[in-house]
């Protein structure tokens, strides 16, 4: 009996995940989550990131989390801004450029990946860095904005001018849908 | 509002007592006996119970009444000859009616003809006419249709023994986990121990792997059940009377799939009893019994389950077949093909003859269901047929679709997944040489010429030149017994591979999933049973 007890003792820290490695040290608690209603603590809180100097915020509820960029595969017969798919801890997810979704170019050395749930499947989107979390609440975001942007609107849910964020807010769910990235077949197929 | 939790109790109850109430009445519509009477009884009675206990109060009132039936059967008030197929008709009604509630779809309740089969059964007791009563019944296979495969995320009910062995793996596992974990911390770790803990972990991750697997194990038995009515529909419809004979209700199969099999299988029972069998005058002409024999089988293979629906009926006359199909443009007239590849003719998008459209038939979906069905369950169809004897359709599925053998394979630098199970036979190009046709790279097969694809293509690039002495390594698939060739540069190995949840990578043209592979890196899984189609489609259209 008493081995038993001894053998259990030391049970508990081997089953301890190791923390993944998160790049941006600011906020580094960015937990997985599926639901929207995560209660008061994700309301209103944005994680905003950087891409070609743009500041954007998406909903941090719909954030997994946030890994460095990852080795992947290629896949064909996908859109070109479709990078491939990575393995990240025994699950597959696709990698999206979002710089080149967006026309900025081709994503830059040490960027930042952060992992969402699609209808289609796991997702990482890489942008250029994190910047913070920050919180804003539902008044100062500006729905349906008048802005000058080469982002298709359906993409964007609104602007804020605040002093805490000004830039936009993105569906990230909505900018990559999987239908968007397979839909692209094989020229040279037949 | 109901209690959603104790709403969706009742509904997976249901489905057992709704299978029990049509088991029951198959049985009895055989041979008579108390003992399946008393079963239909108790089903009726459950359900009304506990229908009303979780507020669905119109669905109970139409179970009471339903009950009535069967207790006046039970004092032999009504013959039940007249009674099961009335019953049968209301055990649809009542699987439509949860179906709804279910979807949270309103349901539309006949009412009228609900009481007309009740005053037809309470009141004319011998002047009842069966045939009226199977006209108003909805017509099931439309209820069969599409019923199963729309629902949301469905629920496995499990045996506890099942649960037990997964317990017990999970405990050896964390035993010599534990234990491992002790050798590595002493102070001079003995590589033999080690290997011993390890090759420990792995035989019980195995044993865990399989128990976990057969979780999604189901018997065929309902399936079967299904089957049965519909088949005993079918006869009634088309006035061919039949005897079923089913073998092979034991033998388990993955819940989807078996889900996912309904559709392919209503075309093929219905086609035995509609166009497979003969009117009885034509049987007597033909000296065999008045009833046609309808014969459904399972039985586990190595490569996963093969069910086939044997009909002693008239069988294919592959002449008729060819003709049809040239005149239909889906072949030219100078192809030279076996009997077996013209029976697969009947697969073919677009076969649908004019003598084959009556009212059954008519639905505007044909036996090319079948075939594309079995191409996303990756699993395989042969029609055998015997002129005046009958035809027989064999079905050998894949008895789970998560883990697969594939061989892993190397084109450029990518690297991806050809599933075992799709491929017939890996030739070398090199050794069978090759010749062009039109321009195109052919390999001479002993059925037949088949195209060379290489892999690059599909995935968009150019294809390496290549040393004279290499190897050519190529897999060859046959689509609807039509040979094709897919070559690559390397086949690197073989590994057991399972497939990532992933909805996004089955929808990448020329594949059908993602997989992670042995080197931790994730590998694409190539669909060749699409890619030929694809091909085979394609080189069609350009003939027509």
């Amino acid at each position: 009996m008493s081995d038993g007890l001894h053998l259990f003792d030391d049970e508990e820290p081997a089953k301890v995940e190791p923390k993944e490695s998160v790049k941006n040290e600011k906020k580094p608690e960015v937990v997985a989550s599926e639901d929207e209603d995560l209660g008061s603590e994700f309301e209103n809180r944005y994680l905003v990131f950087v891409l070609n100097d743009e500041k954007f915020a998406v909903a941090l509820a719909s954030i997994g989390e946030v890994i460095e960029a990852p080795e992947y595969r290629q896949v064909p017969n996908t859109v070109p801004y479709f990078l491939g798919f990575f393995n990240l801890r025994g699950q597959v997810i696709g990698l999206i450029d979002l710089r080149k979704k967006f026309g900025y170019g081709d994503a830059e050395e040490g960027s930042t990946a952060m992992v969402f749930e699609c209808p289609g499947g796991m997702l990482a989107a890489l942008v250029d860095r994190i910047d913070k979390i920050e919180t804003v609440m539902d008044e100062d975001i500006e729905k349906e904005p008048r802005i000058k942007s080469k982002l298709p609107m359906e993409y964007v849910m609104g602007v804020s001018r605040k002093e805490c964020f000004s830039g936009v807010f993105l569906d990230l769910k909505k900018v990559l849908t999987d239908d968007d990235w397979v839909k692209v077949k094989a020229m040279g197929a037949s | 509002m109901h209690d959603q939790e104790f709403l969706q109790i009742f509904l997976e109850e249901s489905e057992d007592l709704l299978n029990q109430w049509q088991t029951s009445c198959l049985n009895m519509d055989q041979s008579f006996d108390v003992e399946d009477l008393n079963c239909l009884f108790r089903a009726a009675h459950t359900l009304k119970g506990s229908s009303k206990a979780v507020g669905l109060d119109d669905f109970g009132d139409f179970i009471h009444q339903v009950e009535d039936i069967i207790r006046a059967l039970q004092e032999n008030e009504i013959s039940p000859s007249d009674a099961t197929t009335t019953l049968l008709a209301w055990h649809q009604v009542a699987e439509g009616w949860l179906e709804a509630i279910q979807e949270g779809d309103p349901f539309d309740f006949d009412e009228s003809t609900f009481q007309e089969q009740l005053a037809a059964l309470k009141g004319e007791k011998v002047a009842m006419p069966k045939k009226d009563a199977a006209s108003k019944a909805p017509p099931s296979e439309a209820k069969a249709k599409g019923s199963k495969s729309k629902k949301k995320d469905s629920t496995i009910r499990v045996p506890s023994s099942k649960c037990d062995k997964i317990i017990r793996s999970v405990g050896q596992i964390t035993t010599n986990c534990t234990a491992l974990r002790k050798v590595l911390e002493g102070s001079n770790p003995d590589f033999n121990v080690v290997f011993e803990f390890m090759n420990a972990l792995e035989k019980h991750t195995d044993v865990l792997h399989r128990d976990t697997l057969a979780i999604r194990m189901q018997p065929l038995d309902r399936f079967f059940v299904r089957m049965q009515a519909l088949a005993r529909d079918v006869s009634q419809q088309t006035g061919k009377p039949i005897k079923i004979q089913v073998e092979g209700n034991t033998v388990e199969i993955d819940k989807a799939v078996g889900e996912k099999l309904i559709d392919p299988f209503i075309h093929i029972v219905r086609n035995a009893i509609d166009h497979g069998l003969e009117t009885p005058e034509g049987r007597r002409k033909a000296g065999k019994t008045d009833e046609g024999l309808v014969r459904l089988k399972a039985r586990s293979t190595s490569g996963g389950v093969e069910i086939s629906v044997r009909d002693d009926g008239k069988g294919i006359d592959p002449d008729i077949i060819f003709n049809k199909a040239v005149e239909k443009g889906i072949i030219s007239a100078e192809e030279d093909l076996t009997e077996e590849q013209i029976y697969q003719l009947i697969l073919r998008p677009g076969f649908s003859t004019k003598e084959q459209v009556s009212d059954l038939s008519g639905r505007g979906v044909g036996m090319d269901v079948v075939a594309s069905t079995l191409v996303e369950l990756g699993g395989r169809i042969q029609i055998q047929s015997q002129l005046g004897e009958g035809t027989a359709f064999v079905l050998s599925i894949p008895a789970d679709l998560s883990i697969l053998d594939a061989f892993i394979v190397e084109s450029g630098t990518d690297r991806y997944c050809v599933l075992l199970q799709e491929v017939d036979e890996i030739i070398d190009l090199k050794v069978t040489g090759t010749r062009n046709v039109d321009k195109t790279e052919m390999v001479v097969l002993p059925d037949g010429m088949a195209p060379i694809k290489n892999i690059h293509s599909v995935a968009g690039r150019k294809p390496k030149t290549r040393k004279d002495a290499e190897k050519r390594p190529a897999f060859v698939t046959r689509y609807h017994n039509q040979p094709t060739a897919f070559e690559v540069d390397r086949i690197v190995g073989q590994q057991k591979i399972m497939v990532s949840e992933n909805e996004g990578a089955k929808k990448v043209y020329g594949f059908s999933g993602v997989a992670i592979l042995d080197d931790f890196h994730p590998g694409m899984i190539l669909s060749l049973s699409q890619l030929a189609s694809e091909y085979h489609v394609h080189s069609k259209e350009g003939v027509a």
